[in-house]
């Protein structure tokens, strides 16, 4: 019954009542592969948004030399968790919070883009939540999720394509008394380059999370929005096809104006501009 | 995605790459011989990488020949926090690619071989005259 189901929800809807342990793989852009354990959501894998992994590794809460000895003591990645706990690398109840907010983020990571279909597929090891996350409870958090976002900014499957750059010379910077810590530490990783999900996975931070903070640190003048998707004017020492065209690289996927038009060949240009001067007007108007 | 019209410039090629593979986070577009030729980078010292690109590369041939695996089609190096992959673009060149460690690797492999295309048409004016 579950493959005939409308969507994913519906799908992961069905497979709870059978109670499926087994991994359903979703494709599209980013697409994913979600783990259920007795029905309930136990992990998602998807390159929209850091897995519990990437969360513990990239944040240094497990360190590497620990993980890759605690992962060949136990080579079944589901009894993973309760190795770690174990070993005393991790509380019980932290791996718990870390795994479940991992879930829910990769939920919201896949729901950000139309998905395509699904196959399932046999169990496959993974470091799982316990006992794993009800899936009405998902799809009811990830509206949510979705919907507060596009009261907050606007679409959410256009926030994850901003490229936010720090706002050269804003003032809470340096006094930074009343910046929170992870405020900080995102604007430290904004660069003009990066967009959402990137930030996520450098700081090992749920991309919602990440989302939110950027949303907040806008409206504090502490960000803005880049959008050019063109890579900046570096000078290449390699011969150039005769102009045939725009040198734009892709089409702005945002709502606002394009970068400068097209012109001729990017110019070295005295004193060095970095990208983030170059779009002081860019500012998105959407709020 | 890949309606796109392929950009024309060599850093409008990388950075096309990294619009469309979640996970590209920055390249570099070096010579066989170790020379940088253009990055699209933000935290790697590109020159580096052009001269540890090539020796990646030949030291990635010789084992795939070695081992008998036939004709080496990419390097890719799996660490804590990311991936690097090298990839040869034509006879006279190399693309490394940084990825974080949510690099889909489907899509890129879906998506590189037509950025080397790109590539290697653009740098095949290089020898034309």
């Amino acid at each position: 019954m579950a493959p005939t189901a409308r969507n994913v929800p519906a799908l992961l809807q069905g497979l709870r009542a059978e109670g499926f342990s087994g991994t359903v793989r979703v494709s599209g852009l980013p697409g994913g592969a979600i783990h259920l354990r007795n029905g309930l959501v136990g992990a998602i894998e998807t390159p929209g948004a850091p897995t519990a992994t990437s969360a513990l590794l990239t944040s240094g809460r497990i360190g590497d030399e620990d993980w890759l000895a605690a992962c060949a003591a136990e080579p079944d990645a589901d009894r993973l968790a309760g190795h770690l706990v174990a070993e005393g690398l991790i509380g019980a109840a932290e791996l718990e919070v870390v795994c479940t907010a991992a879930v829910f983020d990769a939920a919201f990571a896949m729901a950000l883009s139309p998905p395509g279909s699904w196959e399932l597929s046999d169990r496959e090891p993974a470091l799982v939540a316990e006992p794993g996350v009800e899936p009405r409870q998902l799809t009811e958090e990830t509206s949510r999720r979705m919907t507060l976002l596009s009261r907050l900014w606007g679409p959410p499957g256009e926030l994850t394509r901003v490229r936010p750059a720090p706002v050269a010379g804003a003032g809470p910077r340096g006094s930074d008394g009343w910046l929170a810590r992870r405020h900080r530490d995102v604007l430290d990783s904004v660069n003009g380059r990066r967009t959402p999900r990137d930030i996520a996975f450098a700081l090992g931070r749920g991309l919602y999370a990440v989302m939110l903070d950027l949303i907040r640190m806008e409206a504090l003048h502490l960000v803005q929005w880049e959008t050019r998707t063109t890579a900046d004017g570096r000078p290449s020492t390699a011969p150039r096809v005769p102009q045939a065209g725009a040198t734009t690289a892709a089409p702005a996927p945002t709502p606002v104006p394009a970068a400068p038009d097209a012109a001729p060949l990017p110019k070295r240009r005295p004193g060095g501009v970095s990208p983030a001067q170059d779009v002081g007007q860019q500012k998105k108007g959407g709020w | 995605m890949t309606e796109i019209p392929p950009p024309d410039s060599l850093t409008g090629i990388l950075a096309s790459l990294r619009e469309r593979v979640m996970g590209v986070s920055e390249s570099v577009l070096s010579t066989v011989d170790g020379l940088l030729v253009v990055a699209d980078t933000d935290t790697v010292h590109p020159e580096s990488v052009a001269a540890l690109a090539a020796a990646t590369l030949g030291v990635g041939r010789r084992m795939a020949e070695t081992a008998g695996v036939g004709a080496l089609r990419e390097v890719v190096a799996r660490c804590g926090s990311g991936h690097v992959i090298v990839v040869a673009v034509g006879d006279r060149a190399l693309l490394t690619v940084k990825g974080d460690d949510g690099l889909d690797l489907a899509a890129f492999q879906r998506e590189s071989p037509a950025t080397v295309e790109q590539l290697t048409k653009a740098l095949a004016s290089d020898v034309a005259h």
